[in-house]
């Protein structure tokens, strides 16, 4: 529990919260909820887009099964895992990042964001050097695929086709979560979040998990089937 | 707005309310990674047909850890929680509605995709 004196939502103090306080909002508090509920719903959408390309997974799994485990074995299991240590990892900085602001731990918070964004990174380039991998052996989608060893194998070249919509959707979404925490690591920085008014660092924080969520599903699906 | 209120009665704000230890984001974290480990080692495992479903079962109690602690599901009103909870219903309602279509269909107006 906070060891911190209380305040009354209205109250006017030296943090320069109010500043943020939009006219059309009663207080903070309400100004936050909002955010939030306008950030849930935006993730909602992104849990849909993501939605439809599960659907399209399941369902061509179910038609070819054999070809899906064949061409699964295709992918490291080693390296997807390295990918989800990753994102998990960046997901508890990521909160750490929300906790030491709300500790007023300015410094700390700012090394915690850039520790974020570097494991954002990370996971970019680890997954570019398996889509390099991927492309040497001709795991390609669609009519570019030209794995021999697999061509008797009917659904292996749709996997790699949603294997690389999926992956791919999800690694523009990490490098817009990057972006995103750039500018908040910047205005972190500059002092503009307090324990009273974080909510576009909150925000930043809910989009980053849901980056993590994504990945915990793509995992298994994708490098764990053969 | 009731909550509000109570809020303005005892003089704490939102972000003050849902201070707390950061024990709860250690326990998440340290959890994500046994589960991890656990999905990983599981598949080496031959399990047969039960193995997707151990590997997603630990995949939704990942998602459950992220999205309650991660998340602050945990902490924050129950409009938030709802919203996800009918995301989750309207991709169950199209999986389940796609699969029907996809099941019922009879033999000459099934594509071989």
């Amino acid at each position: 529990m906070s060891a911190e004196p209380a305040l009354a939502p209205t109250q006017v103090t030296d943090d320069g919260a109010e500043t943020h306080l939009q006219h059309h909002f009663q207080d903070l508090n309400v100004q936050a909820d909002a955010a939030r509920l306008g950030m849930w719903l935006f993730l909602s959408t992104e849990i849909l887009l993501f939605g439809g390309l599960f659907i399209a997974y399941s369902l061509f799994r179910q038609v070819y099964p054999e070809g899906f485990h064949a061409a699964s074995e295709k992918l490291s299991a080693e390296f997807g895992l390295l990918d989800t240590f990753i994102l998990i990892t960046s997901s508890m900085t990521m909160a750490m990042a929300i906790f030491m602001t709300q500790k007023r731990k300015k410094n700390a918070a700012v090394v915690l964001l850039l520790i974020t964004i570097a494991l954002g990174f990370s996971f970019v380039c680890v997954h570019g050097y398996e889509y390099w991998r991927d492309i040497q052996e001709g795991a390609l989608p669609g009519k570019f695929f030209h794995v021999e060893e697999l061509a008797d194998k009917h659904g292996a070249a749709m996997f790699f086709t949603l294997y690389f919509c999926m992956t791919g959707l999800h690694t523009i979404h990490v490098l817009i979560g990057a972006g995103i925490l750039s500018v908040l690591t910047y205005f972190t920085w500059k002092g503009h979040y307090t324990p009273r008014y974080m909510n576009p660092l909150e925000n930043g924080g809910l989009y980053w998990h849901l980056i993590d969520l994504i990945w915990i599903f793509l995992y298994p699906l994708l490098y764990l089937i053969a | 707005m009731a909550d509000h209120a109570h809020h303005a009665k005892d003089g704490h704000t939102d972000h003050q309310d849902h201070e707390h230890s950061s024990l709860r984001y250690w326990l998440a974290f340290g959890a994500l990674f046994v589960l991890t480990c656990a999905t990983y080692g599981l598949h080496k495992v031959d399990m047969g047909h039960y193995a997707l479903s151990i590997a997603m079962l630990i995949a939704f109690t990942k998602a459950m850890v992220v999205v309650l602690f991660f998340m602050h599901l945990w902490d924050h009103p129950g409009v938030n929680r709802m919203i996800l909870g009918v995301t989750m219903l309207l991709l169950g309602f199209g999986m389940i509605m796609v699969f029907a279509d996809s099941v019922t269909r009879f033999p000459l107006s099934a594509p071989h995709f």
